[in-house]
């Protein structure tokens, strides 16, 4: 019964496949590939099976709109089990065997770093990261060493964290107790906020690691307690997030809150209580309304059937999109090519292009015409600075009856003026 | 070609990496009887030896010290070895579960410790400006990865051979004969504990040359890679490959690893477009089988023509008791 269905399955995908490629094979005969290593298994699987869907999806536009330079554009997808060792070798095996020019990945900051260091930069290969925000990576294309070829469509924490720092200074907050959570996202959000609440002249009056899965993190608040803070900035995810908030606000911490978009759920302030959030002041990246994102939404759920749910979805999305529109417009598809033209597509000059089989089409038509133009991500512009980071605009949101509500955007211009100025 | 000969090269690297903790393991298991489950934690203690020591400072973060190559190896075989020292002392007076549980606390104290103590170790951020011997010299990639390869094979057979000659001399057969029967071997006289401590400590050692290995060759570690599911591909790999057999523990090593990353191309070249997502489980389910039919085929593991120790441990139970 089985075998049967097996064979009727495989019949149907080669009738399916057939009927796929037949009339591409009048005009594009070639294919080019795109390198991915996302974590399907391990500790991250469950977000990397959505995330690769993002990856998946731009891959089936670009195709829609006739593929790179006549070429179908296909994604060779490996998992990393959320491993690095694993993770170096799926890579390896892309850029030796597959020959691709670009790998999108991995997720985690780890696994990405891993790659980056022993495949990538050696080896030449444009890696762009949709989700590993660690600032390592800033820290390491300061010293030369990722050769430009590493990008990340998510934005490094340094910005929300200038953000965050910023709100808690205007809303006339002095001292502030930090809770994060013991992994690169939380530690690195943690440190910069530190440095720049410090600038604007507040005071850190703890700032306290917690690790992921305990039952209880009671010790972990009562060191943060100490000093009096008037607000605490939580950095974490809901679950050992919100064991952490109940226990703060149990031991008679004060009810304001700072959180980032880690913590920016509903379910996270439900399960707290929304009442023994007297006041909370949320930062998020990259939520900018584009038409893009409209697109993004709307192409998802006709290929998947549900609406996309998981953030970084997008950012990998933009990820494929941006290699394949530099692709197509330095006419190749070799790594060099793809490294010097992403910036070229994206930023604000000439005009603008959204995500989407017309965006892309409008795009081809644009370079064919020799005009400039850049590509409106999902996530908003791209704009690529010398170090491979975005920068992108930032969401304010609080709790409002009960809730989470997006109250205001801090520009780009915004941002750079505070790092300016401190 | 070329890029099928490259990856080979690559894969080969990372294959005999592990070939060397198989090694560590294989004397500790399958000469001694030392069920030891915290491999992980030893590998951890050499690479972050060796980076500490070979990496170029960096702000905010003990170490940094530019230590030569060789030396910093050396560093990291000596604080590895010091580590198995201290946790064998108090441990390896357990029998069989007690050590196997200590172990594996032990690990994980060691991937926490390498997650908090971010002076010490960069914490979850890791450290990524460890270098790799002589790559000045080499101006093409592959070019260096062989030079790479070269010494891995030199390192991985030295290592053999001076575990054959160790396991054939007096001192193994006093090893054999504790894991058969400890009872046996003190009543002629053989201190089994000193035995057993020595056996764990240059196996220790010998994961935590591996880990300086890596850590040179990938040039970045963090604690994501200091997880339990290591320990179990090293032990998956000894008993593929047969243990108390130092070319299975090699053989192993090799095909575990094949199986570990080259089922992933497998499967994608297998699963339509629309099913890609999910293939990482089928890579998982097809590993699993693997490691299935060869126990239920192999018991005593490819090269295993020895005497397995499991059997030989379950008859011997069935005898005395």
């Amino acid at each position: 019964m089985m075998k049967k269905n097996l064979k009727k399955t495989l019949i149907a995908s080669a009738i399916v496949g057939a009927m796929a490629i037949a009339p591409m094979g009048a005009q594009a005969a070639c294919t080019t590939t795109v390198g991915s290593v996302m974590a399907l298994t391990g500790s991250l699987g469950a977000l990397g099976q959505a995330i690769a869907k993002g990856a998946e999806l731009a891959v089936s536009t670009v195709n829609q709109a006739g593929g790179v330079n006549g070429c179908q554009l296909k994604l060779a997808l490996l998992d990393d089990q959320t491993n690095p060792a694993v993770g170096v070798s799926a890579a390896k095996q892309l850029v030796d065997i597959n020959h691709v020019s670009a790998i999108v990945g991995a997720l985690s900051s780890g696994v990405s770093m891993a790659i980056l260091t022993s495949v990538t930069a050696p080896s030449k290969v444009v890696q762009i990261s949709p989700s590993s925000t660690s600032p390592s990576f800033t820290a390491l294309a300061k010293q030369g060493k990722t050769g430009g070829y590493w990008f990340r469509t998510a934005p490094s924490d340094a910005l929300q964290s200038v953000a965050m720092a910023k709100m808690a200074h205007d809303d006339g907050l002095k001292r502030v107790a930090v809770l994060y959570l013991k992994n690169p996202y939380g530690e690195g959000l943690a440190g910069e906020f530190q440095t720049y609440f410090k600038r604007m002249g507040g005071t850190i009056t703890a700032a306290v690691p917690y690790n992921p899965k305990q039952p209880s993190y009671r010790s972990e608040v009562g060191s943060a307690l100490q000093g009096k803070p008037q607000a605490v900035f939580l950095i974490g995810y809901p679950g050992d997030g919100t064991t952490v908030a109940r226990e703060w606000v149990s031991a008679g911490g004060p009810q304001v809150f700072l959180l980032p978009d880690g913590l920016e759920s509903q379910k996270f302030v439900d399960d707290v209580g929304a009442k023994y959030m007297k006041k909370v002041i949320g930062t998020a990246g990259g939520s900018v309304k584009t038409p893009s994102l409209t697109t993004f939404n709307n192409d998802f759920k006709a290929k998947y059937g549900e609406l996309p749910t998981q953030a970084y979805m997008t950012n990998a999305y933009d990820a494929v999109m941006v290699i394949a529109l530099a692709m197509e417009k330095g006419k190749g598809t070799s790594s060099a090519v793809v490294k010097d033209n992403i910036r070229k597509v994206t930023g604000t000059a000439g005009e603008a292009v959204y995500a989407g089989a017309a965006g892309f089409e409008k795009a081809k038509k644009l370079i064919k015409e020799g005009k400039p133009f850049h590509y409106v991500g999902t996530v908003g512009e791209l704009n690529f600075d010398a170090y491979g980071d975005t920068s992108g605009p930032m969401a304010i949101w609080t709790v409002k009856g009960g809730k989470v509500e997006q109250t205001g955007m801090m520009s780009v211009k915004a941002i750079n003026a505070v790092i300016k100025k401190y | 070609m070329t890029g099928l000969f490259s990856y080979l090269v690559f894969f080969l690297i990372l294959a005999l990496i592990y070939a060397i903790m198989a090694l560590g393991l294989n004397l500790q298991w399958g000469y001694t009887g030392l069920f030891n489950i915290g491999v992980v934690g030893f590998f951890a203690v050499g690479a972050y030896t060796f980076a500490i020591l070979a990496a170029s400072p960096m702000a905010g973060q003990f170490g940094g010290f530019n230590w030569p190559f060789i030396l910093a190896i050396a560093g990291a075989l000596v604080m590895s070895g010091i580590i198995a020292l201290l946790v064998g002392i108090p441990t390896l007076r357990l029998r069989e579960d007690y050590l196997a549980i200590a172990t594996i606390g032990i690990a994980a104290s060691i991937q926490l410790i390498a997650n908090n103590y971010g002076w010490l170790t960069g914490g979850p951020q890791g450290i990524y400006n460890i270098p790799q011997p002589l790559s000045n010299y080499f101006s093409s990639n592959l070019g260096y990865n062989l030079f790479f390869l070269a010494m891995m094979v030199v390192i991985v057979g030295v290592v053999y051979y001076g575990l054959e000659r160790m396991v054939n001399a007096p001192w193994g057969r006093v090893l054999m004969a504790i894991r058969e029967d400890e009872t046996a071997a003190s009543s002629v006289g053989k201190n089994g504990f000193s035995y057993r401590l020595q056996s764990f400590v240059i196996g220790a050692m010998l994961m935590g040359l591996s880990g300086a290995l890596y850590a040179s060759f990938i040039k970045y570690i963090s604690p994501t890679l200091f997880m339990p599911v290591l320990t179990f591909q090293v032990w998956a790999m000894l008993i593929v490959g047969g243990s108390g057999s130092n070319l299975g523990a090699i053989v192993g090593s090799v095909l575990v690893w094949a199986l570990w990353t080259g089922s992933g191309t497998l499967v994608q070249s297998i699963l339509p477009p629309g099913l890609q997502v999910k293939g990482g489980a089928v890579q998982i389910i097809l590993i699993g089988l693997v490691l299935m039919l060869v126990l239920l085929f192999r018991p005593r593991g490819i090269m295993g023509e020895r005497k397995a120790i499991a059997a030989e441990r379950a008859r011997s139970k069935i005898s005395t008791g």
